[in-house]
């Protein structure tokens, strides 16, 4: 968890701890490289929120075109949001959808990164970070 | 799977009861006669223009089989049906997922 709050320290709630339990089985390094790449690629919960409120304004589901939730998105923009109804469903639940999201990309990267910065040892699974080096 | 389901069931989404639940609600509900309930936000505002205006009802009629009425009414129920089906579906095999972490 320390780890989350030193290279991460935006994340919180849910995905704070999703990404704790992934950085848990990486090295040291495998951690910073991690946390390079998931930054640029998870979204953030309030950009969520701000595109759909856009949804009130007559552009509904920008935020799951956003989300690369292409079907929902094309359903919301053709029905304006289920008549305001789905958008105002989504306002409530903008972290959850937002974490479904980064969910998948923290497991992408954390797959990526294993693979890309192997440790010396191999399955370091069950070996403190400090041993995983010789 | 089959194993699974009670764990699925409790993992799985908000979002996938309520698409769920809208669907069976329609598929119970006679769409000719007037809604005991105005649920539409637009209708309590006093607006009387919106392009998802009928697709309730219109979904209600295709999953009661009358095809025509249905497409009379919102030609996109079809395609409504079949994306909130499908984002089920997704819903439910993310949670089945989360269930078996050591296999992803």
């Amino acid at each position: 968890m320390s780890r989350v709050l030193k290279l991460l320290p935006e994340l919180e709630g849910d995905e704070q701890l999703y990404v704790a339990r992934l950085m848990k089985e990486m090295s040291d390094e495998q951690a910073e490289q991690f946390a390079h790449i998931y930054r640029q690629r998870r979204r953030n919960p309030t950009l969520t929120l701000g595109l759909a409120l856009i949804g009130f304004a007559g552009f509904a589901g920008i935020h799951r075109f956003g989300l690369e939730q292409i079907l929902m998105g094309l359903l919301y923009l053709f029905t304006a949001g289920l008549c305001f109804i789905g958008t105002i469903v989504d306002l409530f639940r903008y972290q959850g959808l937002t974490f479904e999201y980064n969910r998948k990309k923290a497991d992408e990267v954390a797959l990526l990164v294993a693979r890309t910065f192997p440790t010396s040892s191999g399955d370091t699974d069950h070996l403190p970070p400090g041993e995983a080096a010789t | 799977m089959i194993r699974q389901l009670p764990h699925v069931l409790r993992t799985l989404s908000p979002e996938a009861y309520l698409w769920a639940v809208a669907l069976v609600v329609l598929a119970a509900t006679d769409p000719t006669t007037p809604p005991l309930l105005r649920l539409c936000p637009l209708d309590l505002m006093g607006l009387t223009f919106c392009p998802g205006c009928g697709l309730g009802r219109a979904v209600a009629h295709l999953l009661q089989g009358a095809w025509a009425a249905s497409w009379a009414l919102h030609p996109l129920a079809g395609p409504t049906v079949l994306i909130l089906g499908a984002r089920i579906g997704q819903l439910a095999h993310e949670a089945a997922r989360a269930s078996t972490p050591s296999s992803s």
